[in-house]
């Protein structure tokens, strides 16, 4: 292969495992937004939130990366199900839901920096060389390389977002949780409990911000405005996948990144963030010739 | 020359297709009846006449002009007023500025001041005076109704579109607001009055339209329409529970 | 002798203007026209927003955008040419409506743009907006503006008096464009937007062209502030001029405020600007930054209809939906 077929090829595999972890982390925010009915831009900075958490675990604690996730998941899920118990309990209607984390998220960035300062802060002189090294991928991408966290990233979307997407289907919890998106008043009939049910939901989304914080620890040096720039393709793999999708949301994710990617190797990369907003506009402008189902869920706002 | 004619009116929803080539002609001030079993639509011609959304075939004239790709304000503008199955009256606003609304945005677009005047006068005119600064959440379903004809009339059209108006209504109530129609027509404002209750859409109407499953079945003067066979089968098969 | 009530209420809101018009020669330290100036700020835009995302119910997320839209207008026309500070003033007007007046004929053709879908694809408008200036030389560039030795000499001076007698001026043209609009006819038809469009649309009201032109005028409004902004700031980045807490800021103000009334969003503004500067004085930037984010999403979530609404104890009525 010439240099350029290989730098692309790099580009085109980073791309797409960036975009798992984005898609990890757009599972939460897509479930809650399509089934709950609460569009939570705050389960961007609960990522960042749990990255930093992994730091300190690791860097100053010295736990095992994987084992910080014993410590975060349990507590994420618990802070979840806190935070949507108030929301059930207040009634909370979609657009508020969208106000207060908005609100939730401009303060979070301040409460990170407050703990762990503005400065950028890395765990990879701490990390062991298995997790640092790059490894080839077989053939025939062997001249392609990547890094082990981006293969954590990989895992973790395929684990989550595989299970989730079973989950919805087959079981009780799932079947429940569409029967009360459609009708909560025919779900409860039927013996579905609907604070429950919503409760479980929203702490399992935490859950797997937690997850997600932890690959974003191993993956990426940690500052306080990340979730800014991660928010647009969060909310837009979201949109493009269908809310309420997650597996559409991998896709749009990876699609995004590795389109994203290779902006940025052709052209300049400070347009690159362009890219995820004018397929959502584009998106928006076309969907209404397609009979896509994207958006259906969110055609008459709540 | 015809107030309103509608033809080959076709319009789908998804798969679904509501109304199927109907046709439908009303002249100046007449009231014409438009009847037939639930779901046959009826609401539908009505929204595609007023414009609440674009058809799929066929076309409107509204007093020789084709109105067809027009949204619905400038068919208000034009003199095509219409009420709501279900009334729909404007929660943040008092009764009387739920009519200054139509006056104020009509086609003379009244100045508020005048627009409310006249507003209060319609509501004296409809009995609905004692209620015109209440909250419309202080009114009853009559008073709804009244007070969306109120809205309509405000528009001073030329063609009055009634959705069942009627519908729920105690026989006394149904009473005066045949009287109602009736009156509005003889200020030579045409209207299309869609019903349920056959009985008494037949007693006013000077028309009878029929339509079944989104087409034109039968129409005419209502004494012949009501006997013909194929309504009354199309209205047992409808719904034994509602025979009208 | 002004006969009719809206004469009336207008003149009362210009004399309340010219009084405090009064401040600068009262004290002429710094600190107090830079409250005065806040103050007046945040009124000005969250009294503009309201004009149509309170009014008609299209909460918008854009409006630091247009805020932003203006402050770089002005900070570009005053060092990269050499027209009067009044014609960029102007300027910032019209290039922030222009902006919403193009995204308004786009997005209204069709109903679903309400709501939630509203308000992102208007935050997301602000993301594109930001990065646009920060990759255009002319605009920015990504190294910043300094606006201050440009804005010498002109109408403003860089002088806290002037600056803050401007935004004054501005600020009692947005309260009484507000007004006039609540009281009129025009705000008739945005409140019938507001309950159902497909009403007011039969009724007569054209609810495309009210749409489109009343989102113009608010961002156009947001902009026109942006201009003396530029000044002020002195040295303009986009880091400092597009965050997201001014958006933020400005929807909590006018629907803690109450969306409904002209005045709402003036007591939001001046209550959560108060709190602001209170707690800033109180030291730390970043702890008085949480806590006054904190109360505003406790209080959006106690009383997501506004203060108002609490206070009246109203059977629910929806202002969001
Ligand atoms: N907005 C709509 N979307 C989808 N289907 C509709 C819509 N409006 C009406 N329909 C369908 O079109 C048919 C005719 O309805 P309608 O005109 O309301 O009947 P009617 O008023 O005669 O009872 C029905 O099957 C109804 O379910
Ligand atoms: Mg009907």
């Amino acid at each position: 292969m010439s240099p350029m077929q290989v730098a692309v090829l790099q580009t085109i595999v980073s791309g797409a495992l960036l975009g798992t972890l984005f898609g990890t982390i757009a599972l939460g925010v897509t479930v809650k937004w399509g089934l709950l009915g609460i569009a939570d831009f705050f389960h961007v900075s609960l990522t960042l939130f749990g990255a930093y958490v992994t730091y300190s675990l690791v860097s100053v604690a010295g736990l095992h990366p994987l084992a910080t996730l014993l410590v975060t998941v349990p507590s994420f899920f618990l802070l979840g199900m806190a935070l949507q118990w108030i929301f059930v309990r207040l009634e909370v209607k979609l657009f508020t839901s969208l106000l207060v984390t908005f609100g939730l998220f401009v303060v979070a960035e301040s409460v990170i920096t407050l703990l762990w300062s503005a400065d950028t802060l890395t765990l990879r002189p701490v990390l062991p060389e298995w997790l640092t090294a790059p490894v080839a991928l077989p053939w025939p991408l062997q001249q392609v390389r990547v890094l082990p966290p981006d293969l954590l990233a990989l895992v973790a979307a395929i684990v989550l977002i595989g299970t989730t997407t079973w989950a919805l289907r087959a079981t009780r919890l799932g079947r429940g949780l569409h029967a009360m998106h459609q009708d909560p008043g025919i779900a409860e009939v039927f013996g579905v409990r609907l604070t429950r049910t919503a409760v479980l939901v929203a702490g399992f989304a935490a859950g797997t911000a937690a997850v997600a914080g932890m690959v974003v620890a191993l993956k990426m040096p940690l500052s306080p405005h990340l979730p800014l720039h991660w928010l647009g393709v969060v909310v837009v793999s979201s949109l493009l996948g269908g809310l309420g999708r997650p597996l559409g949301a991998l896709i749009a994710a990876v699609f995004l990144m590795i389109v994203q990617n290779l902006w940025a190797l052709f052209y300049s990369p400070s347009w690159a963030p362009v890219i995820a907003f004018s397929f959502l506009l584009l998106y928006l402008v076309l969907q209404p010739l397609l009979t896509g189902r994207g958006l259906r869920s969110l055609g008459g706002a709540a | 020359m015809s107030l309103l004619r509608c033809e080959g009116v076709t319009k789908y929803f998804g798969g679904l297709r509501a109304l199927d080539g109907v046709d439908l002609v009303v002249d100046p001030g007449e009231i014409v009846g438009l009847v037939g079993p639930n779901g046959s639509g009826k609401t539908t011609l009505m929204n595609a006449i007023s414009g609440t959304f674009g058809i799929n075939a066929g076309r409107v004239e509204f007093d020789g002009t084709d109105v067809t790709g027009m949204r619905p304000h400038q068919r208000a503008h034009l003199g095509i007023a219409r009420t709501f199955q279900i009334p729909k009256p404007l929660p943040s606003l008092s009764v009387i500025d739920n009519v200054a609304l139509a006056y104020t945005f009509g086609r003379d677009q009244v100045p508020m001041g005048r627009a409310r005047q006249l507003a209060g006068d319609l509501l004296a005119e409809l009995e609905l005076a004692g209620k015109a600064l209440a909250p419309v959440a202080h009114l009853n379903l009559h008073e709804r109704k009244l007070l969306g004809i109120a809205r309509a009339l405000g528009l001073e059209p030329r063609l009055l579109l009634l959705d069942e108006v009627l519908a729920g209504l105690n026989p006394t109530e149904v009473d005066l607001g045949l009287a109602m129609i009736t009156a509005v027509r003889d200020r030579g404002v045409a209207v299309i009055y869609i019903e349920h209750n056959v009985k008494a859409v037949t007693s006013i109407s000077d028309r009878l339209y029929v339509l079944n499953r989104g087409t034109n079945l039968v129409d005419g003067n209502p004494r012949d329409v009501v006997a013909d066979e194929r309504v009354v089968a199309a209205y047992l098969g409808d719904a034994h529970a509602d025979p009208a | 002798m002004i006969r009719n009530a809206r004469g009336r209420g207008t003149a009362g809101i210009v004399a309340a203007g010219l009084l405090l018009a009064a401040l600068p020669a009262v004290s002429e330290r710094t600190y107090v026209l830079t409250l005065g100036y806040q103050l007046l700020l945040w009124t000005t835009l969250a009294v503009s927003w309201n004009l149509f995302s309170g009014f008609a119910n299209y909460p918008s997320f854009g409006h630091g955008m247009f805020f932003g839209i203006g402050v770089y207008t002005t900070s570009t026309m005053l060092t990269a040419t050499s027209l009067p500070y009044g014609v960029a003033f102007l300027a910032s007007f019209a290039v922030a409506g222009g902006v919403a007046v193009l995204l308004g004929l786009a997005l209204f053709r069709s109903t679903r743009f309400r709501g939630d879908l509203f308000g992102l694809v208007t935050l997301v408008l602000a993301f594109v907006v930001a990065t646009v200036v920060s990759n255009t030389s002319l605009l920015d560039g990504g190294t910043g503006v300094f606006v201050r030795a440009a804005a010498e000499g002109t109408l403003l001076d860089n002088s806290p008096a002037r600056l803050y007698l401007t935004v004054l001026a501005l600020a009692t043209l947005t309260v009484v464009i507000a007004y006039l609009i609540a009281t009129g006819r025009w705000g008739l038809g945005l409140t019938a937007i507001r309950d159902d469009e497909e009403v007011a649309e039969s009724s007569g009201v054209n609810t495309y062209r009210v749409k489109v032109l009343t989102f113009g005028l608010s961002a156009g409004l947001a902009g026109l502030v942006g201009s003396p902004h530029a000044v002020f700031l002195g040295y303009v980045e986009v880091g400092s001029v597009f965050p997201l807490s001014i958006p933020l800021f400005v929807l909590m103000m006018a629907i803690l405020g109450g969306t409904t009334t002209w005045f709402g969003p003036i007591i939001g503004a001046v209550l959560v600007t108060a709190a602001q500067q209170a707690l800033i004085g109180q030291g730390q930037a970043e702890v008085s930054q949480i806590i006054i984010g904190m109360l505003l999403v406790v209080l959006i979530l106690v009383c997501p209809n506004g203060l108002g609404g609490l206070l009246r104890r109203r059977p629910r009525e929806e202002v969001t939906s």
